[in-house]
């Protein structure tokens, strides 16, 4: 029933995508899956059920989301690692895969992958209850420098733990860093005040936003936030902690450059394409295309970075 | 009246009994699978979910969790092996009662708690949602884990009979729950550089290995005669003397699964130990516990029923779900623009409105589809010992390759297979293992959570009132069961004495 | 006191692992190996128990305890037909596997080899497969020689 179901889905969707205005870009392959390792609903998986939905407009294929869950990726990468570089499969990047690849010894490692191209980045905030004492990083900086600071990350060995980390190693000052069971754990401990602040994505944060319960004290980008302009930088606060959350595509090593060419072509008209914002609007997400040669640079250096961090802090050796 | 009228509109004017009937259906097959757990059963119906308005996907979702809960306990009294983790404690009595040829009565029993106890949470989260969301607030990390050390104060109480063999089956759950990521530095804990087991050891697949393959084992060869007793196919539903004999053990496993629901963690197989055990303890016939006692399944079912309802109130209401599969109902909600949290209530009333009267449609539902399901399933296992053996290996072997996709998971569960076969063998008790598995990580990561926010100092847990008050019940369940095994071995031997002297 | 010496062993094992678990400057007061060592402890202390208690019990643990239990060679015999499955899926695929693995069991737990048999075992594969592949959707072993 569910495969039946997703065929007649596909169906209509392919008859979607030949009504669309534009001529889509000729592609090599009939159909071409996509792999995340969420599970139905997880963040990967959304993304790439939204992305599908308007991508048959610039590529001349049908796609597949195929969830490869366990293993924390390790499984995704592997299915990956073992198939044709043809343009035929693709998974899709989060730092996840660079950390379980440093994390455990998989059998294939995101050095087996080729980034085709980043997309999006998901912007990082540190929040606070909006009951709180605290209104700006300072505050909860100078809190943290007389008594003990008190931060919180969802997960153990993450982005947001090394952002967590950082920020208590910029600003010195003695905190505990408390990581937590997934985000909905971490946020009653900074709703109940148990908690100083915590370190989470915009996204995880919409219905308390919405409902008046957070205040957000920083993002750590860049750049301010096109959503948020009110929202200052953890830079420019003063504290020098930039982390960069990618959503990207890769392929098995050895992409032809025919199929790359396609992709970094039809993924800008993506982006721009007016349907498609208004779903990645909503998300807080930021634009940020690179392709492919550009994508395995940042990959690379997240890399580099992420295990720095846990050499240094003893997690991995 | 105009509540009313909306009420009846929605009803008959919108497809909300469909999808409240097709996820329940889909509910009750998905949760009678061993290893498909609730939420994956969730998880696997939400892609229709995008295609479909609002409010049926959100219906859709919430009778799959209703009939999750419910389908779980079919195989564990069937065939022993426990469909999702809140039935492993319905396992115990519910196929004892099997081995009597009371399945009939124990399906019934476990049907009539479901409902009880679905309609217990769902009238709590239409009346009481604000207040209660309050509660689940107030639960900090001293809280967490006095409440995980409560929960292993009763392994004594389950242990049935010796103290030390539960003592070491709980710890050996604890050790197996070790395995994975460490949750608070992020080292690697016993994964041999696996990453199939950076995630840790599912708590299911314990309770699958224990429950259901060494009872394959037990049986193998055909010793066991038992479950050829030519049983009936027919539903014994409750009669209204049994139905008030339940009332007790249901309001437990009621009043449990409440609490537990609003709490994120927990989860429904603690609710369903818990209840288990206190039913024991208020019961007028403790001694029928573990012996086929119709109270053992009426409490845990009804706490498990109650948590499906009871964990949407902390989802709805600030949008932190209360378990795995509230999480995946979130996803459900979001996917369709739906942010929880309490201008839900304001903006999207009617989708509330909806979620309501479709999980009361499904609830009432249960009674009905239940007693087409059940004989069938009777009829199933009641084929010849070496064809049910066979199907049912199948069916574990299936059941648990779907969780992860990995042979390694298989080669897991076989071997805790032969450790429960080891421990059948050798008289050492199930339950406190199962216990340990999954407490262990809630008592160890809040423990150290505890200490990290205090920085080392335990008078953390004496400002935490609810800490202080777990606490407090635990020592007193200690010592109560201390005195009651002292007391006990001192009958035994006077027994013996006075029998030696005559 | 066999079950005592094995859980000692375990413990023993057990907080050899523990030992091994790397330290990190993300760790907390207690540690990755506070809570691992303390189990190791406390389950060497309770084999401990149990041995003594064994040991110094006079008549050996009563063996009224009904003897419907198989003995160990047939529950080799069952993790045999479980390596069966797994072998056969990851050649073959999931409905050979399954066809194989019932007819094995079947046959193992005493039903005769015959025609009938053989039928129940493919009649069962096809159940399977309808209801985890086709109707669930979850996943299932993917053979290396044809797929599916």
């Amino acid at each position: 029933m569910r495969k039946l179901a997703a065929a007649l889905a596909f169906a209509v969707f392919g008859f979607g995508a030949g009504s669309a205005s534009a001529e889509p870009a000729a592609y090599p392959h009939k159909v071409v899956t996509l792999v995340t390792h969420s599970s139905p609903g997880g963040g990967s998986d959304i993304f790439l059920r939204e992305m599908v939905k308007h991508l048959g407009k610039y590529i001349n294929a049908t796609f597949i989301v195929e969830n490869v869950s366990g293993g924390s990726g390790a499984r995704a990468m592997s299915r990956l690692a073992t198939s044709k570089p043809d343009g035929s499969v693709f998974y899709a990047i989060t730092p996840t895969y660079i950390y379980t690849s440093l994390l455990s010894k998989p059998p294939h490692t995101y050095r087996d992958l080729q980034p085709l191209a980043i997309v999006f980045a998901d912007p990082e905030v540190l929040y606070t209850r909006a009951d709180g004492p605290y209104q700006s990083v300072k505050d909860l900086i100078d809190h943290a420098r007389k008594a003990r600071g008190r931060f919180g990350a969802a997960n153990p060995a993450s982005l947001e733990r090394q952002a967590a980390e950082r920020l208590k190693a910029v600003a010195k000052v003695n905190a505990a860093v408390v990581s937590h069971e997934g985000g909905g754990d971490l946020m009653i401990n900074v709703l109940n005040g148990t908690l100083d602040a915590g370190v989470g994505e915009i996204q995880e944060l919409r219905a308390q936003l919405a409902g008046k319960k957070v205040r957000l004290l920083g993002v750590f980008t860049e750049q301010r936030l096109a959503d948020f302009p009110d929202l200052p930088t953890v830079k420019e606060q003063g504290f020098d902690v930039v982390v960069h959350k990618f959503r990207g595509l890769a392929g098995p090593k050895g992409l032809p450059a025919d199929v790359i060419a396609v992709w970094e072509k039809a993924l800008p008209q993506l982006l721009a394409d007016p349907e498609y914002k208004k779903v990645y609007g909503q998300e807080s997400l930021i634009v940020d295309f690179r392709g492919s040669a550009q994508a395995t640079e940042l990959v690379n250096g997240f890399a580099t970075e992420a295990e720095a961090f846990l050499k240094e802090a003893g997690v991995i050796k | 009246m105009e509540t009313l009228s909306q009420v009846v509109s929605m009803l008959f004017g919108t497809p909300l009994i469909p999808a409240a009937l097709i996820g329940l259906v889909w509910g009750v097959i998905g949760g009678a699978m061993p290893g498909l757990s609730a939420s994956v059963t969730m998880a696997l119906v939400l892609p229709f979910t995008y295609a479909l308005d609002p409010m049926s996907a959100i219906v859709l979702l919430a009778s799959v969790y209703i009939g999750a809960e419910y389908g779980g306990s079919i195989p564990a009294i069937l065939i022993r092996t426990p469909g999702t983790n809140s039935a492993a404690a319905t396992v115990i009595d519910g196929f004892e009662l099997k081995k009597q040829g009371r399945a009939g009565e124990a399906l019934g029993i476990s049907l009539w708690s479901g409902v009880v106890g679905s309609l217990f949470g769902l009238a709590m989260l239409i009346v009481f949602t604000e207040p209660l969301s309050r509660f689940a607030l107030a639960f900090k990390p001293m809280s967490y884990c006095a409440l995980g050390v409560l929960g292993l104060s009763i392994i004594a109480s389950l242990s049935g009979g010796s103290l030390l063999k539960g003592l070491a089956a709980a710890l050996v759950g604890m050790m197996i729950a070790t395995i994975g990521i460490d949750p608070l530095s992020g080292v690697n804990r016993f994964t041999f550089d696996l990453p199939d087991l950076l995630g840790g050891v599912k708590p299911i697949m314990v309770m699958i290995g224990l429950f259901a393959v060494a009872e394959l084992m037990r049986q193998s060869g055909g010793v066991d005669l038992a479950t050829q007793a030519a049983t009936s196919v027919r539903i014994v539903f409750p009669s209204f003397p049994m139905m008030k004999r339940l009332a007790k053990p249901q309001g437990i496993g009621c009043g449990v699964g409440l609490v537990e629901g609003l709490l994120p963690g927990g989860g429904g197989s603690v609710a369903a130990f818990f209840s288990y055990n206190e039913a024991k303890r208020w019961s007028r016939h403790p001694e029928e516990f573990g012996k086929g006692s119709v109270e053992g399944v009426a409490a845990p079912e009804a706490a498990n029923n109650t948590v499906a309802s009871s964990s949407l109130i902390p989802l709805l209401s600030f949008g932190i779900p209360g378990s795995n599969s509230a999480a995946v109902l979130l996803g459900g909600l979001l996917i369709h623009g739906l942010i929880p949290g309490p201008r839900l209530f304001e903006q999207n009333g009617d989708v509330v409105m909806g979620l309501y009267v479709g999980s009361f449609v499904a609830t009432l539902a249960q009674i009905p589809i239940g007693l087409l399901i059940l004989p069938l399933c009777m009829w199933l296992v009641n084929r010849p010992r070496h064809v049910l053996a066979a199907f049912v290996f199948m069916l574990v072997l299936s059941g648990v390759y779907s969780i992860n996709g990995s042979y390694l998971d298989i080669a897991m569960v076989m071997s805790f297979g032969l450790i429960g076969w080891l421990m059948l063998k050798n008289d050492y008790p199930f339950l406190p293992a199962v216990l340990g598995v999954v407490l262990g990580p809630i008592v160890e990561s809040n423990y150290r959570r505890s200490l990290l926010l205090s920085g080392g100092e335990h008078s953390i847990f004496l400002e935490d009132p609810i800490a202080v008050g777990f606490l407090i019940t635990a020592a007193l369940f200690i010592g109560f069961s201390l005195y009651r095994e002292r007391r006990d071995a001192l009958a035994r031997k006077k027994e013996k004495e006075v029998n030696a002297n005559a | 006191m066999a079950g005592g010496a094995a859980l000692l062993a375990l413990a023993i094992v057990y907080l050899i692992g523990a030992s091994n678990i790397p330290h990190s400057t993300l760790s907390d007061e207690v540690g990755a190996r506070g809570m691992p060592y303390l189990l190791g402890v406390l389950l060497a202390l309770v084999a401990s128990g149990i041995i003594a208690k064994a040991a110094f019990a006079s008549a050996p643990a009563q063996s009224s305890e009904e003897e419907d239990n198989a003995s160990f060679s047939r529950v080799v015999g069952l993790l045999g037909c479980a390596a069966l499955f797994i072998g056969v899926s990851w050649l073959a695929g999931y409905i050979a596997a399954s066809a194989v693995t019932l007819f094995a069991v079947m046959v193992y737990e005493g039903g005769r080899p015959g025609l009938r048999t053989v039928a129940i075992a493919i009649g069962g594969a096809l159940f399977f497969w309808l209801t985890f592949v086709l109707f669930l959707g979850v996943q299932q072993p993917v053979g290396k020689l044809f797929g599916g």
